[in-house]
């Protein structure tokens, strides 16, 4: 072999297998000009180490690893069910839900039914004492009637017949 | 050498926790800044490439397969953005710009002392690794300082072992000529 291939196998003689390296090793014995790259070669690997033994590092590493973490976000998730939920339809869901609970609330069902009424004096006492839960609807009727109602009003078309009478006698005048 | 990143770690990052990836920035960030600073020999450069390497890793993370070690892919990550850079206009102007200053300015006072001590170490790597094109500089970072595998070194740069060792070998033999050059420059008189 030449002087010119044993060049490149002495420059990467810790890449070569062992029966490689004994052919450079016999060349070398004999060749003082490969032994020159030899003593380069074994130069270089002393600085290397050396320069390995320098690692240069950030000047703060806090504030690098704060600049990087400054930039990292995190992902929408990524959960199926999640996602086949339309956001809108999710909005008009939740506020027919809230309009019903606020209806719900101030629903006040009709008086005249005497269970409701059984509710709300004692239901064991009132089916013992039917009188005296009468007295108490009737009251509460007359009560009703006294004061002007508008709802009620217009549920009834006689009571409509008679504003509107009203209304027509006042425009005439 | 990398301490290896605990696996429940790891599977946190890859669900997307920031806290988890956190972890991995902190014990990674040393070696990706080295290898960053070794390539463009400027720190500022250096911090802005590890910055976006570590973006790249968090926005490909979920993509992360396990058979290949994460410090491997994260050297694949900043060695190429520092090979792209390397080749850009940006870095060339300031290379050019760099080098007329130098010849301009009076010849440095350095001892042979002075080059013993770290800071100088590391101009005087530089200043030899000037000399090799950007993938020779690459190889010879990763092997030779980085003390990586033929293999990871293939893996990395995307090239095959021939590859690798010629370009060591070319590397080598390159840095060795600028070497003796600088000590002679520097040899006492
Ligand atoms: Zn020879």
């Amino acid at each position: 072999m030449r002087c010119e291939n044993f060049e490149e196998q002495i420059w990467l003689y810790d890449e070569l297998s062992v029966s490689q390296r004994q052919v450079v090793d016999e060349h070398l014995k004999h060749c003082a000009d490969c032994e020159k790259i030899w003593q380069a070669r074994t130069q270089l690997r002393l600085t290397t180490r050396d320069w390995k033994g320098v690692t240069p590092a950030p000047e703060n590493s806090a504030q690098l690893t704060h600049k990087i973490m400054a930039q990292i976000v995190v992902p929408s998730m990524n959960i199926p069910w999640l996602d086949a939920i339309n956001t809108t339809w999710l909005r008009y869901a939740m506020a027919s839900l809230s309009t019903l609970f606020v209806v719900a609330f101030f629903y006040t069902p009709p008086k005249n039914l005497p269970h409701q009424h059984l509710q709300a004096s004692g239901v064991r006492d009132v089916n013992l004492n039917t009188s005296a839960f009468l007295k108490v609807k009737i009251e509460n009727r007359k009560s009703r009637q006294q004061t002007f109602s508008l709802l009620a009003c217009i549920e009834n078309r006689e009571c409509v017949q008679s504003i509107a009478k009203k209304k027509k006698y006042y425009e005439s005048r | 050498m990398i301490k290896p990143i605990p696996t429940e770690i790891l599977k946190r990052a890859i669900e997307g926790d920031r806290r988890a990836f956190q972890k991995i920035v902190e014990g990674h960030l040393s070696f990706a800044y080295a290898v960053a600073y070794r390539m463009l020999g400027n720190r500022a450069d250096a911090e802005d490439i590890t910055q976006d390497a570590f973006f790249r890793l968090w926005k490909n993370i979920p993509k992360y397969k396990v058979e290949i070690k994460l410090s491997t892919w994260l050297y694949k990550i900043v060695t190429n953005l520092c090979l792209d850079f390397l080749k850009s206009t940006r870095y060339r102007e300031r290379k050019f710009m760099h080098d007329v200053e130098a010849a301009n300015s009076v010849q440095s006072s350095l001892t042979p002392e002075d080059i013993m001590n770290g800071e100088e170490l590391q101009n005087q790597l530089l200043q030899a690794s000037e000399v090799l094109s950007p993938l020779q500089k690459a190889v010879f970072i990763l092997r030779d300082l980085e003390a990586l595998t033929v293999e990871e070194t293939c893996e990395i740069l995307s090239i095959d072992a021939d590859g690798v060792k010629s370009n060591l070998f070319h590397a080598r033999k390159k840095i060795s000529a600028t070497l003796k050059l600088i000590y002679e420059t520097h040899e006492p008189k």
